[in-house]
């Protein structure tokens, strides 16, 4: 998460082309469906105390 | 980590370094769906949601940056005839004044 918000910050016309926007908008994309996956697909560990 | 031991009278170890106790597995269950939920409408799809915006913005100023480069490129340019036109016609003009010059001095 971390990692998008800096993405988000990076979005400057001045510092970075069209290309290169375009590609960590795609990775802030991959990172977010990453979570999204994570939290739905992983079951997390289930320990049973005797 | 979510416990789900129970048995409130005893104090146990796990429930006391757990991040939260509850009573019974179905509990522990309820609380990590509903934390699910909550961090993807409250974290996630936000984030989601700024991420975009800030991306449709920047490709907006990028569009604008190049409309107003076309713009001045344009305006800058110069109007009228290209200058080929013009040294053609000179060269003409000069030719035709060779030639009565010529016609003239017999």
């Amino acid at each position: 998460m971390d990692r998008v918000e800096e993405i988000i910050e990076q979005f400057d016309p001045d510092e970075i082309s069209l290309d290169e926007g375009s590609e960590i908008y795609e990775e802030g994309q991959e990172l977010l469906a990453e979570i999204r996956n994570l939290l739905h697909e992983d079951e997390g560990e289930i320990i049973k105390i005797e | 980590m979510v416990t789900a031991i129970g048995h409130t009278d005893d104090r146990l170890i796990a429930d006391q370094v757990t991040d939260v106790a509850t009573i019974t597995p179905t509990a522990a269950g309820e609380y990590i769906v509903n934390s699910r939920e909550e961090f993807l409408a409250g974290e996630i799809t936000p984030l989601a949601q700024q991420l975009d915006a800030a991306y449709e913005t920047f490709q907006q100023e990028h569009e604008h940056e190049q409309e107003l480069a076309e713009a001045v490129d344009e305006a800058a340019a110069p109007e009228g005839l290209s200058p080929v036109y013009y040294k053609a016609a000179i060269a003409v003009l000069v030719l035709l004044l060779l030639v009565i010059t010529g016609l003239w001095l017999g």
